[in-house]
């Protein structure tokens, strides 16, 4: 059985356990992960510390599952992003996150101790990369912090002493580009979980991180295999495919790209099958 | 609030036409009472009544048609006899002129001398008048329509002056109507009355008659300069050193704040509070408000913000200066001298609409970590992120602090040229510098017509080389080419690296950037 069979079936069978209303993850108490990871972690024991490591996507993709399935009722739920000034919103809302439920921290400078404690007594999930690496009385205080309300901390950047859980992206490789060609479609990567509540040594699974169209699926190749060593230069020029086709999903691919709809700046025009060197 | 002085003549239309006091007498205005003497009166004639009628009731009445010209030119003579006294005498209808009355009350030895005088100036002229002063050209006009000839109203007692009367004298006979039926027959029960929901029920119309009712400038002042008129101050002296002490006067100076602010019909969207310490220090945040907050809110808003500056207070020892500090509450920056509360972007209070059901709102548990977190960093610190048009990653995010308005009026548009899904997960606020060379070694550089000069081979970030396995581009944009200050040319790249990552590289003038990360 091939991970992304595995990864199907998995989900099919947690979307069938969530139909009989049994071990969804608000089910058991948990805070919601995107169903695609699901897989890895059924979800976020509330109160927990979870580490991130490798990929700032898989930090993206926590923040946009509790936006997206969190809260109460799972109508979404409310996080925050402390020390990541370059956090991705944009990337964030692909996956499925509301901005409006975001609250975003960019400076908390040597006050973010404090900034963590006012954000875990109101939010769901906190994201942080602590300026500088946490001290023993900030973790003991934010830990209990975090566990009294049950909200989620998630750290980044730093080791945190007591994590349940760490996540870490293995394996990625981006699909999409050619030598001088093409476009980004996503990223194959492989998740894996370690941790208390994992069993065995970590439990893993390949993913879309993000795919084409910014959502996290699981990994299913033939869709949207459009490596290299599939689309040649012969088949798509190095100008056709323009920056200006935002649509992830044309019919076709970046097969069907350009042809009319070519950037107002004209590019010289080059032989098609020639590299630009 | 100004002092002004009125003059009153009662019946002047009746007098104007050369009728007596003394003798029943009315004017007509197309068959209808329009005026009548105290005489008539008495007989029971009212304005608005048919001439037959009046003339059932008193048949000796003396009738005379309008003459507003002959008002206008009488009246001319009583003015005189004011200006005689004191110049700029302002008309405010035939029959009743009014002064500003601090200074000339100075000059003839306080208000009641000046009030006798004007009226004795007057009745010398030959008419009789009635003369009051009062806060406003409103209590004003009803002081100096008080039994025997006029009276002052003490400066501040306009309110308590006019709380007895019927809502009639606002001559607005609908809106007074609409009140009796509500159980509302004062002028001080419609005083009482919250200013924000007599604005929602009553209008504008409303609100104004409401702050004649209170005593106040019938027109609201201009905000741009109510911002100073309104801030509210405490000085401390010695200066405060316990926290309490302050929060304390804050509680007092909301209080006052918000009876400004309601006087005029207002509210404000933020409000600043300002601490100055006893060296100089001064400490300054901008709350959130919306109408929202009450005394008490306010006075916990001061309470954090000083707290915020205990914290970052060094804790004795020696500070930057050299010069040394104990460890006492007050002994360093010591203790607050002065506390000041300022609103900020005041608008008319048209009460609040809470957000309907089913609209995502900011919770009251996420406005108050938002404020706990605004007093540590500021009003900026804090953010909530807004999708917004444009072609690269940073452009589309905007970030508003939290509290204030979401900008309006963004530009909604296709975007051609933006770079495509999946948007990169990392997107730095500022781009870093980047070098970029071919396999040769030669920078790589793209030409005005978007060629470029070799693949590229190698990309270095941070003093970080890395090999490009993959890459794509360039992709021009061309914007804002109409407005030179703000246009610019850039050519984007997608390029993966040996490292595992993927990079939105940027070159501009000549200089390579990370845009974003792919990561």
């Amino acid at each position: 059985m091939s991970d992304a069979a595995l990864a199907r079936a998995t989900l099919a069978n947690s979307a069938a356990l969530e139909s009989l209303g049994l071990e969804t993850a608000s089910g058991l108490g948990l805070v919601p992960v995107l169903p695609a990871l699901r897989p890895v972690v059924p979800g976020l024991r509330p109160g927990s510390i979870v580490g991130v490591t490798g990929s700032a996507s898989l930090g993206v993709a926590l923040v946009a599952g509790v936006s997206r399935h969190g809260g109460e009722n799972e109508t979404g739920g409310w996080c925050a992003v402390v020390g990541l000034p370059e956090f991705g919103v944009a990337a964030a809302v692909g996956m499925g996150a509301a901005p409006e439920r975001l609250l975003l921290v960019d400076e908390p400078g040597d006050r973010w101790p404090d900034v963590v404690a006012a954000l875990v007594e109101a939010v769901d999930l906190v994201l942080l990369r602590p300026p500088e690496r946490p001290g023993t009385a900030a973790v003991r205080r934010l830990s209990a912090l975090a566990r009294k309300h049950g909200s989620v901390l998630t750290v980044t950047g730093h080791d945190w002493p007591g994590t349940a859980l760490r996540l870490r992206v293995e394996r990625a490789e981006w699909v999409g580009l050619g030598d001088g060609h093409g476009r980004l479609r996503g990223r194959r990567a492989e998740v894996v979980a370690e941790g208390r509540g994992t069993p065995g040594t970590g439990r893993r699974a390949t993913l879309w991180l993000p795919g084409p169209d910014g959502e996290v699926t699981p990994y299913e190749a033939a869709p949207y295999e459009v490596g290299p060593h599939v689309v040649g230069p012969h088949e798509v020029g190095p100008h056709e495919v323009g920056p200006h086709e935002v649509g992830p999903h044309e019919p076709g691919g970046p097969h069907e790209a350009g042809g009319g709809r070519r950037p107002a700046l004209e590019v010289v025009p080059e032989p098609e099958g020639e590299a630009i060197a | 609030m100004s002092r002004v002085l009125v003059v009153w003549c009662p019946d002047w239309p009746v007098t104007a036409v050369g009728v007596e006091a003394s003798t029943a007498g009315a004017v007509v205005v197309q068959g209808q009472i329009s005026a009548c003497t105290a005489a008539a009166r008495a007989e029971g004639v009212r304005r608005g009544q048919r001439v037959r009628d009046a003339q059932r009731r008193c048949p000796e009445l003396v009738v005379a048609e309008r003459d507003t010209d002959a008002e206008g030119r009488l009246f001319e003579t009583v003015v005189e006899a004011v200006a005689a006294l004191t110049p700029k005498v302002e008309v405010v209808r035939p029959g009743m002129c009014a002064i500003a009355a601090r200074g000339p009350a100075r000059f003839y030895g306080g208000e009641e001398s000046l009030r006798l005088m004007v009226q004795d100036a007057v009745v010398e002229a030959g008419f009789d008048c009635g003369a009051g002063i009062a806060d406003g050209l409103f209590a004003a006009e009803l002081a100096a329509r008080t039994e025997d000839g006029g009276t002052v109203v003490p400066e501040g007692g306009a309110a308590a002056f006019l709380a007895p009367y019927p809502l009639t004298v606002l001559d607005r006979p609908e809106l007074a109507d609409l009140l009796k039926r509500l159980g509302v027959r004062t002028l001080g029960a419609f005083a009482s009355l919250p200013s924000g929901h007599v604005a929602g029920r009553f209008g504008t119309d409303g609100a104004l008659a409401q702050r004649l009712a209170r005593g106040d400038e019938p027109r609201p002042l201009a905000p741009a300069h109510m911002a100073v008129d309104l801030s509210v101050r405490e000085e401390f002296d010695p200066p405060a050193a316990q926290d309490e002490q302050v929060v304390f006067a804050a509680k007092r100076l909301a209080g006052e704040l918000h009876e400004g602010l309601g006087a005029g019909g207002l509210t404000c969207v933020r409000l600043t509070v300002t601490a100055g310490f006893a060296d100089g220090h001064v400490l300054e945040r901008l709350w959130r408000h919306d109408g929202a907050l009450s005394t008490l809110a306010i006075a916990e808003r001061v309470r954090w913000q000083l707290s915020a500056w205990r914290s970052d207070r060094p804790k004795g020892g020696v500070d930057a200066d050299g010069i040394e500090l104990g460890d006492g509450d007050d002994a360093v920056w010591g203790g607050v001298a002065w506390l000041e509360l300022t609103p900020d972007q005041l608008v008319p209070d048209e009460g609040r609409q809470q957000s309907l059901w089913g609209q995502t709102s900011v919770t009251d548990r996420i406005a108050r970590a938002a404020d706990r977190i605004q007093a540590l960093l500021g009003h900026r610190g804090i953010t909530r992120p807004v999708l917004t048009g444009g072609r690269g990653p940073g452009e589309r995010v905007t970030k508003v602090p939290v509290g204030d308005l979401v900008p309006g009026g963004v530009p909604d548009g296709p975007w051609p040229g933006s770079v495509p899904a999946p948007a990169p997960a990392s997107v730095p606020p500022s781009m870093a510098p980047a070098e970029v060379v071919d396999a040769s070694g030669a920078p790589v550089v793209v030409s005005a017509r978007c060629a470029v000069s070799a693949a590229p081979a190698m990309v270095t970030v941070g003093g970080r080389a890395a090999v490009v396995t993959s890459w794509t581009g360039p992709w021009p944009v061309d914007e804002r080419w109409w407005d030179s200050a703000r246009s610019r040319r850039r050519a984007r790249f997608q390029v993966v690296t040996d490292d595992g990552l993927a990079r939105l590289l940027a070159v501009e003038g000549g200089r390579w950037l990370v845009e974003a990360t792919y990561d």
